[in-house]
């Protein structure tokens, strides 16, 4: 009998470091290169969504790239599910903040891609591929090309081919940045309804402090780079998840202090100035 | 309104008609052919677009198609009757270089010259078919391992380089001697000059395959060789078109130079054969057929290529 406690985490990461060495035509911070992270150690239980959030150029997307084998890391350890990363991995999903969906395949087809790779028919997920897609709203698109989807379609179409293979992982490096605030709302939603329903461990990068409270169970704030964890707010699941409450207002507001960004005394007009906690 | 598009759809009859009266009652200069290709053409030109109207009155779009190809029948139709005029009829023209359309068409009205034509067509798209495929090929699967493989674009580049510019028909004395029959050194010398655009475009495809795209199909489970088949060769297919092309009429242009020097067939052939009996008619003749063979070879690639790269339409115009 395996029980929860003795499960290995989901994600495992142990003083990670990662050193872009210089490159010609790339700006680095000093001639050894430049350090995008360090000593960063992260644990996530299965199932559980944690957001990463910190300023631009921290190195949260490197550090999804490293978990996903995509990039190597200069030192540490990093293990999904047990197993040390050494590559790519399927039972990783990975979205990125462009949809890049394959223009030559029809959305059916660009969901049914890791299938195909896999197994084809033979693969056990083949038939979810109209499910998904489905779910993700876009029964009536399936067989339309992604240049005649918007961008809101096309990235619910990449978030249904990175589920289709039910990664126990998923990965998501700013999926929604580029979205309108109204489709932004509804794709939180698809996304909390599709993780919970899998049981998806989840591990978001945005930059969207409300997106990264109101999904996780777990906010990570890196500090600049060299990107190191600064601090971690658990959400826990009493939370109340509505954009106004109390809890949610203060939580933001504390992000927004570790960042710097916090509004002084002297931001914020005389009436409003009781706001402060 | 109406009335317009009743003239633009009567347009080529008119063309016809005048082409016909032209050729029948305006006075010769240079003694007219004895054949009855010529007006029978007209005729069946006359007729065809006849029979195009009327089942146009069926269907829209025949009718739309038929409204927007009138004008360019008429100016066809037009500029045969001009040439008439400029050769037989004023004599502007030094013979027996320039023939007229009556004694031209009159080759296509004798059996023995329709025959020799179809059979020079038909050795030549053999010899085409060969040395382009053959050269395509090769060029595809090289231009691929050349894009995809650092290592093959390291090595392979340089050659490419030094040998590209060079003609493909600078190497027939080469092609004379390695192969025992001229059908093997000519396909062997379009085959070359389809070789080397093919491999420059398909590389350039391959390698600028988006890093995105890649890294996406292998985080969804794709390998080695289902990342070049099933996303680099797809997302080259735009610039291995245009290699395509270019290697089509590249092997055009070799295909003739070959039959001009070397093949005892086909339509390259034939066209020197006739010259050397100064039977400049048949030249012309000739280059006709030539024309409808290129050019309806060119028009089915295009439409491969519409077909095949569907999805690009509306991203990239062309
Ligand atoms: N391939 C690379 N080569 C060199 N430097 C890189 C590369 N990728 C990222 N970096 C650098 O690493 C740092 C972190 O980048 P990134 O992980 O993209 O940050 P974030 O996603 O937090 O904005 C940045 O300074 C960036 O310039
Ligand atoms: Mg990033």
């Amino acid at each position: 009998m395996v029980d929860a406690a003795q499960q290995p985490p989901a994600v495992h990461a142990e003083q990670v470091r990662k050193v872009f060495p210089p490159a010609e035509g790339v700006i680095a911070d000093s001639a050894a290169g430049t350090v995008a992270l360090d000593g960063i150690n992260l644990t996530v239980q299965p199932g559980e969504f944690v957001s990463l959030v910190g300023p631009s150029g921290c190195g949260k997307s490197t550090l999804l790239r490293i978990i996903a084998g995509l990039t190597d890391a200069s030192a540490g350890r990093v293990s999904v599910n047990g197993v040390t990363v050494s590559g790519v991995d399927t039972n990783i999903g990975f979205v990125f903040q462009d949809p890049n969906l394959f223009p030559w395949l029809t959305v059916r087809q660009n969901v049914a891609f890791g299938p195909n790779m896999r197994g084809g028919r033979r693969n056990p997920h083949a038939g979810d591929v109209d499910d998904l897609i489905a779910r993700v709203g876009l029964g009536a698109f399936a067989d339309a090309l992604p240049q005649h989807l918007s961008g809101g379609m096309a990235q619910r179409a990449a978030l249904a081919r990175a589920l289709v293979n039910r990664p126990p992982v998923l990965l998501l490096d700013e999926p929604l940045g580029a979205l309108d605030a109204f489709t932004r709302m509804a794709m939180q939603d698809e996304l909390r309804n599709l993780t919970r329903r899998y049981n998806t461990t989840t591990l978001l990068v945005t930059h969207d402090i409300d997106e990264a409270l109101y999904l996780s169970d777990r906010v990570i704030i890196f500090s600049p780079r060299p990107g190191r964890i600064q601090e971690e707010m658990v959400i826990g699941s009493g939370f109340t998840r509505a954009r106004n409450a109390p809890g949610f207002v203060e939580r933001r507001l504390r992000i927004l202090e570790t960042l710097h960004f916090a509004p002084t005394e002297a931001d914020l007009p005389e009436s409003v100035g009781n706001w402060k906690i | 309104m109406r009335v317009k598009s009743v003239l633009n759809a009567s347009a080529p009859l008119l063309a016809a008609g005048g082409a016909y009266a032209i050729h029948r009652y305006w006075p010769d200069k240079i003694p007219l052919s004895a054949s009855q290709t010529f007006p029978g053409l007209l005729g069946a030109v006359a007729l065809v677009w006849l029979a195009y109207l009327a089942a146009s009155w069926w269907s829209a779009r025949l009718r739309q198609r038929a409204g927007e190809v009138a004008p360019l029948w008429a100016a066809a139709l037009a500029g045969i009757s001009l040439w008439q005029v400029v050769t037989g009829k004023m004599g502007l023209l030094p013979m027996p270089f320039f023939p007229g359309p009556d004694r031209v068409f009159s080759v296509f009205g004798v059996s023995s010259e329709v025959s020799m034509l179809a059979i020079g067509t038909l050795h030549s798209l053999r010899l085409l078919a060969t040395g382009f495929i053959c050269g395509s090929g090769a060029g595809f699967l090289l231009g691929v391992w050349i894009g995809w493989s650092k290592r093959a674009n390291f090595w392979g580049m340089p050659v490419l380089k030094f040998f590209g510019p060079v003609p493909a028909t600078a190497w027939i004395p080469l092609a004379l001697v390695l192969f025992p029959t001229t059908f093997g050194a000519s396909a062997f010398i379009i085959g070359l000059a389809s070789l080397f655009p093919m491999i420059v475009l398909t590389s350039s495809g391959i390698a600028g395959v988006r890093h995105s795209h890649l890294e996406v199909a292998r985080t969804l489970g794709a390998d080695q060789w289902q990342l070049i088949r099933h996303v680099a060769i797809p997302s080259a297919l735009p610039s291995i078109f245009v290699g395509l092309f270019m290697a089509l009429s590249a092997s055009f242009l070799t295909l003739i130079v070959a039959e001009m020097i070397g093949v005892k067939a086909g339509l390259g052939f034939y066209i020197t054969w006739a010259q050397n009996f100064a039977e400049y008619y048949k030249v012309f003749a000739a280059l006709l057929v030539m024309g409808v063979f290129f050019s309806g070879l060119m028009s089915a690639l295009f439409a491969v290529r519409s077909r095949v790269l569907r999805w690009q339409q509306g991203v990239i115009k062309w």
